[in-house]
């Protein structure tokens, strides 16, 4: 873990949605961490002024490079900066990654059950990317709660994921609009419950998302019986 | 003299410098650290606490009574913790 | 040392002469918390002035709008760096409050709904200097901003103007609030940048 601010140049940069860009960000050390972490980044602008804001990591790219999924906010002051502006061979000061509580690795087994609200994917993006990676045999889900379909990241390669491994089911709910044929509106407890491992099978539970989110989520989770040491949460602001 | 007798040092002690191993695990991930409020006397991990961080400082309070826990304030040149509303944190050995 | 950030700017940072050092102007009115917002009814909302030896003074809701009231336009200091010209306030000068309160202390601790505290001098809620507020733009103060009443000190940094106040309490002696007690100036003053200890 680095513990100092050190210089990570973008190497690559695709943009994931109309609104959500993906950086891919390399370091002059190797770089190295587990799914769930994020990494801090500062930004300084010409007279000094600094901004610093954590962002999930999306994927780890040994030795040197990890990439990050960055949604930009209405009246945010850094993400419209990384999504729009940010080119590839610029700089920026990074520190970590961090965080050891919202982690998984593939030797803590499971069923391993993932929920997402928007842009909380990103880190349970990693803990799906590490399952395969890891070729582990863990039962996965994840449930991804979207506003339509055109929010939806990383969406050729989760697609890819659910027909060819065995192991993860996917799962996407629609709040606002969705494919023709698929239900719209608000997650419902119900879908929540038809979507995840019953609590019988004890599964590792992992949600990210808006506070409200996460808070109604868990809150039901623990209602059906889910053991509440067993849901590990993370909210990020908006 | 009575004063300076009451705290006259006894031979039995070392000094803090012997601390830095013991410490030095501290600066491992503490999100993961169980943490017992000072108030309600419940436990849960750092990382399932409540963070108020749209504010002068990083204020961390207690998921069952919302009571603060700690405190985190960047001074710029220098960082204040206070830790007022943590009766004791475990840490697990990594 | 911090390197820049190739294009990045921030929010947009203007030098004015109404800009106490180290501060930005912002359009905006950023709601900064360090807890959960407190929901006070009005029916049940009550201030009080504690003086001491049991001398205490309390107001309801009706009471303090049967108290003259005064319309003020200020600008507002946050110590996170923003401040907001030309804020507009309504609420009862403190110097109407304290008109009755008899006291030999010079310092004093405010109270809120939910625990904040901070402390601030007598001297510095007195003579036209702070207001017990309620509307802000013409509105009733919304429990973001610290509805139902807040206090403004306009001439200390925000955090002095406590949201959801429920009373003040004067003291002998000059004793530390929640901020004060966690790395932030006793005083204050933005013009002198006095932001922490």
């Amino acid at each position: 873990m680095r513990r100092t601010w050190q210089a990570a140049e973008v190497s690559a940069a695709r943009p994931e949605t109309a609104t959500a860009r993906t950086l891919r960000l390399r370091f002059p050390d190797a770089v190295s961490g587990v799914a769930g972490q994020h990494v801090d980044l500062r930004l300084t602008a010409e007279d000094g002024y600094q901004a610093v804001r954590s962002y999930s990591v999306a994927a780890w790219v040994p030795p040197h490079e990890l990439e990050l999924t960055v949604e930009e906010l209405d009246d945010g002051e850094v993400s419209p900066y990384l999504v729009t502006e940010l080119s590839v061979g610029d700089r920026l000061e990074v520190r970590g990654p961090v965080g050891g509580w919202f982690t998984w690795t593939p030797d803590l087994g499971g069923p391993l059950q993932l929920i997402a609200g928007g842009s909380g994917i990103v880190p349970l993006m990693a803990m799906l990317r590490s399952h395969a990676e890891a070729r582990s045999v863990v039962p996965a889900r994840l449930l991804y709660s979207v506003r339509d379909p055109g929010s939806v990241f990383y969406r050729g390669e989760l697609t890819v994921l659910g027909q060819e491994d065995t192991q993860v089911t996917i799962d996407v709910a629609y709040t606002r609009a969705a494919p023709d044929g698929r239900p719209v509106g608000r997650l419902t407890r119900d879908a929540v419950t038809a979507a995840c491992f019953p609590p019988e099978d004890h599964p590792a539970i992992y949600i990210c998302g808006s506070t409200g989110f996460v808070e109604s989520v868990a809150s039901w989770l623990v209602e059906d019986g889910h053991d509440a040491g067993r849901i590990r949460t993370e909210r990020y602001g908006g | 003299m009575d004063d300076q007798q009451q705290h006259s040092p006894d031979q039995d002690h070392l000094d803090g410098n012997a601390l830095a191993g013991a410490l030095e695990q501290f600066v491992a991930d503490l999100t993961s650290a169980d943490c017992t409020c000072d108030g309600c006397g419940s436990s849960a991990p750092l990382a399932t606490a409540l963070l108020y961080a749209r504010a002068p400082g990083m204020v961390l309070r207690c998921p069952t009574c919302t009571a603060v826990l700690l405190c985190l304030t960047d001074q710029g040149e220098r960082q204040v913790l206070t830790l007022d509303g943590v009766r004791h944190l475990v840490i697990a050995r990594r | 040392m911090a390197i820049p950030t190739s294009g990045f700017a921030g929010r947009r940072r203007t030098r004015d002469v109404n800009l106490p050092p180290g501060q930005y102007a912002t359009d905006s009115f950023p709601v900064m918390s360090a807890g959960p917002t407190p929901r006070v009814l009005r029916a049940d909302w009550t201030f009080q002035i504690a003086a001491g030896q049991g001398r205490t003074h309390q107001w309801t809701w009706e009471q303090l709008q049967a108290l003259p009231q005064e319309d003020v336009t200020t600008d507002i200091h946050c110590v996170t760096h923003w401040s907001k010209f030309g804020t507009a306030w309504r609420g009862v000068s403190l110097d109407t409050l304290f008109e009755d309160v008899e006291s030999g202390s010079d310092h004093t601790m405010v109270h809120s709904y939910g625990g904040y505290t901070t402390n601030i001098p007598l001297g510095d809620l007195l003579d036209g200097k702070a207001w017990l507020v309620h509307e802000f733009d013409g509105e009733p103060l919304a429990a973001a901003h610290g509805g139902p009443a807040r206090l403004l000190v306009p001439h200390l940094y925000l955090w002095k103007s406590a949201k959801w106040v429920s009373g003040i309490r004067l003291m002998d002696q000059d004793l530390p609030g929640f901020w004060e007690t966690n790395g932030y100036a006793m005083y204050g003053d933005p013009w002198r940048e006095d932001r922490y200890w």
